[in-house]
């Protein structure tokens, strides 16, 4: 019995350890392919590239509209992000990537508070080109606005809910 | 010494057994949400480009985008298991639907027909019910009404 038991205590030891580690390996895997992450190759065929591109876009865009420290270093993600949709080419399920970039104008001159106008003939071209009815910056501008808006007005009703749930 | 190594040895023969359950345990547990949340944003962001776009652009520009948008979760469809389905085929039949208006708003009523005929299969296989023609507009323009996200 004496025998036995330093060596089950090592195989028991063993086998936590191993588990641990292994789940650690994945975990550190999925974390540095996390779309929020800089740098990171996009894999894959034409649609693999659109899907993951919009996926890191989704989590930039997250992190620029909660005014987080990292805003400028979303804004580059988004830039990057951009230039590679733009590499897919014209697939048949490419986004409004000219809507995206205009976005991105708005967001850029929100953080530096003030207009640029080369950047504001940019975004009019870029609206112009997307069909838009009315293509002025101030439109972008605003509709920026509103739409930041409205997802706060749903985050605060949203935590309201839950907290009146959580009462009940 | 000999004791020792003895040891050392069960110790790294657990290791290495364990090590890849670990990896498959995480994989099957992190993986189904890491594929979750890469969908949902894409679309989300995906949808709120072309949602921008449709409430914007002139109808040629809307109608281009809303059929990628449509061709997109198409690919998706037959790429990926659908995570969040319910809402998946709610979006997909708002995308549709739009796309139906604005054949209708154009004059080919027979392209307006199809779109609505999708719509409703669409809505088929997700609720195993058929809606009327008057619900699924009613639908899109409830959806046409919500604020701008």
């Amino acid at each position: 019995m004496r025998k036995w038991l330093p060596i089950s205590l090592c195989m028991v030891a063993g086998l936590a350890l191993g588990f641990a580690t292994g789940f650690v390996i994945y975990l550190n895997h999925t974390i540095f392919n996390n779309p929020a992450m800089v740098n990171i190759p996009v894999r894959g065929d034409a649609f693999n590239r659109v899907l993951e591109s919009m996926a890191r876009l989704s989590s930039d865009e997250e992190i620029v509209t909660s005014g987080s420290k990292r805003s400028s270093l979303a804004l580059n993600n988004e830039e990057e992000m951009l230039r590679r949709l733009n590499n897919v080419g014209s697939a048949a399920f490419s986004p409004p990537i000219k809507v995206a970039e205009a976005r991105l104008l708005v967001r850029r001159s929100f953080s530096i508070s003030q207009h640029d106008p080369q950047t504001d003939a940019r975004m009019q071209l870029l609206l112009e080109e997307s069909g838009w009815a009315i293509p002025t910056p101030d439109h972008m501008r605003e509709l920026i606005r509103t739409i930041d808006r409205n997802r706060e007005d749903i985050c605060s009703c949203d935590s309201h809910t839950a907290k009146e749930s959580q009462r009940k | 010494m000999k004791c020792f190594l003895k040891y050392a040895v069960v110790l790294l023969v657990a290791i290495f057994i364990a090590l890849p359950c670990g990896y498959f345990y995480a994989e099957r547990d992190i993986a189904r949400g890491s594929q979750y949340l890469e969908q949902t944003n894409a679309l989300s962001e995906y949808e709120t480009l072309v949602e921008i776009q449709y409430r914007n652009a002139d109808d040629a520009h809307s109608k281009d985008s809303l059929l990628h948008l449509v061709s997109f979760m198409n690919q998706l469809q037959e790429r990926q298991k659908i995570v969040a389905h319910r809402a998946f085929a709610n979006d997909e039949g708002i995308a549709l639907m739009r796309l139906a208006l604005l054949e209708e708003k154009a004059g080919n009523a027979k392209d307006s027909q199809q779109y609505i005929k999708q719509t409703r299969d669409v809505f088929e296989r997700e609720y195993h019910k058929n809606y009327s023609e008057d619900f699924l507009r009613k639908f899109v323009a409830k959806a046409n009404l919500q604020p701008e996200i």
